[in-house]
């Protein structure tokens, strides 16, 4: 028995030799690929505003990505917007895409910022975003899948008009 | 004549191969050692002979989606060395059985790989038809978080 365990010792010692002398390669998963598509307001005061932002997310990889959170940051026209975490039950398939969306709750009216002005004034540009986040998956031994998207969002297709 | 020669060569089979069953809990640890051995050798199907037809986790996994969730793990370019550990077997009847594993995995490069190093609890349920396990379902965590 003894000579087994000492057996699967030199085996891990030549496995993990072996593993650092290989040439490089890359990671196992490719990111998914996830837009922001909508930045909707959905309920608000002086205090809060809550907004529903909406995802696409497609994912190339050859098997199913079930996600278990999303780490995201949002930044819209250079300013941050929002960040956070939230936990999430769904499966992107393999290859395929799917849809999400999260609530935040902000108070950006409180701030002086270009943002402020920009939903103060109903909405009316095109803004440009950028997002940057991590995905939490529910499968063994894989690390949180990083992604990243920038574009344009079209706030007055998707805020709401009843905004203040 | 003939009918004796047969006979004899019954008798010595059935004494030889056929004779007392192997220990069923010896047969759940070749039966890890087995399942080991093909993840480490990038060994999709042999891996997938190894899940029942019927498998279903509370997940919601079938044999094809837990087929498609392997396939991450023979992706990889680089091999990988897992350490797994028995916790416990318990046979129920003879023809089912759960066995509790603490599996591992090792590689300075797994990092790099979109994997990381920490070690999986699982807990298998297998079933024993024409006498061969079969994974019928399974459930597992991150070591000291909750499975399901």
């Amino acid at each position: 028995m003894k000579h087994i365990e000492i057996f699967r010792i030199y085996y891990l010692l030549f496995a993990v030799v072996s593993l650092s002398a290989c040439a490089g390669t890359g990671t196992v998963i490719d990111s998914p690929i996830v837009d922001l598509t909508g930045v909707k307001l959905t309920s608000a005061n002086l205090r809060r505003q809550t907004f529903l932002l909406s995802f696409d997310i497609s994912n190339p990889n050859p098997f199913p990505l079930p996600v278990q959170a999303v780490e995201y940051r949002l930044v819209l026209d250079d300013e941050k917007f929002a960040s956070g975490e939230t936990q999430g039950s769904f499966t992107v398939p393999a290859r395929g895409g799917d849809s999400f969306a999260i609530s935040v709750d902000l108070d950006i009216l409180s701030s002086t910022t270009y943002l402020t002005s920009l939903f103060r004034g109903g909405f009316g540009e095109n803004v440009s975003y950028k997002l940057q986040g991590r995905l939490t998956v529910d499968i063994p031994f894989v690390k949180p899948i990083p992604f990243s998207g920038s574009g344009v969002i079209n706030m007055t297709q998707t805020a709401s008009d009843e905004f203040l | 004549m003939r009918i004796l020669i047969f006979s004899l060569i019954c008798a010595f089979l059935a004494g030889c191969g056929g004779g007392p069953e192997a220990d069923p809990e010896e047969a759940l640890r070749a039966w890890v050692e087995a399942a080991e051995a093909a993840a480490e050798d990038k060994d999709r199907r042999d891996l997938l002979a190894m899940i029942s037809e019927n498998y279903a986790d509370a997940r919601g996994n079938d044999h094809a989606q837990i087929g498609n969730m392997l396939r991450l793990y023979f992706l990889r370019q680089k091999s990988v060395a897992f350490l797994t550990r028995i916790d416990d077997i318990v046979l129920m009847g003879g023809t089912a059985a759960q066995v509790n594993l603490t599996v591992a995995m090792a590689g300075t490069d797994a990092s790099a790989l979109g994997i990381r190093a920490d070690a999986y609890s699982f807990e298998l349920e297998l079933e024993n038809t024409d006498d061969e396990w079969m994974l019928i379902g399974a459930r597992w965590g991150a070591v000291g978080r909750k499975m399901r």
